[in-house]
């Protein structure tokens, strides 16, 4: 797993990098850094799903609609006679890509981050009580409201109410399940907030279970993050 | 006199974990309801419906912190393009919180109203970064519409804004009359508690 300190510290390069950053070597050099780092610890390749996952949505979008569709760019070139492509559209789009890829990148480091260990380095970081605990329950809160769903829409489903076909249905299903999750995380408030107290938060400090610190392989990537975003703000 | 204090002491301690339990679970509410827009399909996402809840139930300083941590923490588990809409998170917060101390939320007219200034709100303050920061794309929707006024020759400024108002508007608008239900439902209306 990734260190939170290594996870933080490379979010600060990456954004140096989209904000300074003119050449395209630099951020893809980066992603290339991380996501390899990241696939060689978990010895997998989930975090370049999730990286694919990220620029998806993104980066054939931003091509099609600047390279082929904005009016605003010349036409340089027709494809097959009927597709206008645009090389500036396409140059347009490429400084886009080149400023988010690291902010991507910085995406698939925090995925690879235990939550446990973030928790952990916040205590260690003296960051206030109210926001690791507004994080942490809202993390686990998440998990607990998705699931809340799933089983509600089957128990719609079960009893015969209408969820689908057609939009007007689906629209008159929402409150049917929207309601009973929420209401069932509003009645948590009270327990959640009393079995806390009594369990003593709030009146002694808070002590980090283990104590995070950057690993000898993370200071060699950082460094070589640090490299990278150097060759950029000096070449 | 001494247990009295102690009692006291504990009751604020009670007090101020029950908000910070109630922020945490509004903030999960803006992240995980947009999993029902997944299964049913449904055109619009509905990660503002737990900052309007916030703004009925919570102090308005809560309901910014909750807007703004909400942004942070889907960019965590969501898709880290979240963590640039802080601001509109917390223009959202801001303009629900006026509309709920006006009782905005209190018929369903008055509830789609205050969805579609919402989304004005959000469109107004979301156009720049979607605009100077990824070029023009956003959610699907907004990037088709987008994408379309740019076909038809509206430069990239004008396309954002006119798509994002657009999209932002609708999608608000349904945020608002969910909400309005959900708080009818819940009886936690301010108006109706007075």
């Amino acid at each position: 797993m990734i260190t939170p300190p290594f996870a933080s510290v490379m979010t600060l390069i990456a954004l140096g990098l989209s904000i300074f950053g003119k050449t395209i070597i630099s951020p893809i050099l980066f992603c290339i850094i991380i996501i390899f780092y990241c696939s060689i610890l978990s010895k997998n390749t989930y975090s370049a799903k999730v990286f694919f996952i990220y620029i998806l949505p993104f980066v054939p979008p931003i091509l099609f609609m600047h390279g082929i569709l904005n009016t605003n760019f010349p036409v340089d070139y027709v494809l097959w006679n009927f597709i206008p492509v645009r090389y500036e559209g396409l140059n347009f789009s490429r400084k886009m890509i080149c400023r988010v890829l690291p902010i991507f990148c910085c995406g698939v480091l925090w995925v690879n981050v235990d939550r446990g260990q973030v928790v952990d380095w916040l205590i260690c970081k003296h960051f206030p009580a109210t926001v690791i605990i507004l994080f942490s329950q809202a993390a686990s809160m998440v998990v607990l409201i998705k699931k809340t769903i799933d089983n509600t829409y089957l128990a719609l489903q079960a009893r015969g109410i209408a969820v689908g076909p057609g939009l007007l249905k689906r629209i008159r299903a929402l409150p049917k399940i929207v309601i009973p999750v929420i209401s069932c995380r509003l009645r948590e408030v009270e327990y959640r907030s009393i079995v806390l107290v009594n369990r003593g938060f709030g009146t002694t400090k808070m002590i980090a279970i283990r104590y995070v610190k950057l690993k000898t392989t993370e200071i060699m990537v950082f460094i070589t993050g640090i490299m990278i975003l150097l060759g950029e703000l000096i070449f | 006199m001494n247990d009295d204090n102690k009692f006291n002491k504990r009751k604020i301690l009670v007090e101020r974990t029950r908000l910070m339990i109630l922020s945490g679970i509004c903030l999960a509410l803006n992240i995980g309801l947009g999993k029902i827009s997944n299964i049913l399909s449904l055109p619009f996402t509905m990660d503002t419906i737990g900052t309007i809840i916030a703004s009925s139930l919570l102090p308005w300083y809560w309901v910014l912190s909750v807007g703004a941590a909400s942004s942070v923490l889907a960019s965590f588990i969501i898709h880290p393009i979240f963590l640039f809409f802080i601001g509109t998170q917390i223009a959202i917060g801001i303009s629900s919180v006026i509309f709920v101390r006006y009782d905005m939320f209190t018929t369903p007219y008055k509830a789609l109203f205050s969805g579609l200034c919402i989304g004005i709100v959000s469109a107004i303050v979301s156009s720049p970064v979607i605009a100077i920061v990824f070029g023009g794309i956003s959610v699907p929707s907004i990037s088709a519409v987008n994408a379309l006024l740019l076909a038809s020759g509206k430069s990239l400024w004008e396309s954002v804004i006119g798509g994002s108002l657009v999209v932002e508007s609708i999608d608000k608008m349904a945020a608002g009359y969910v909400s309005f239900i959900i708080l009818q439902r819940l009886t936690i209306i301010k108006s109706s508690s007075n």
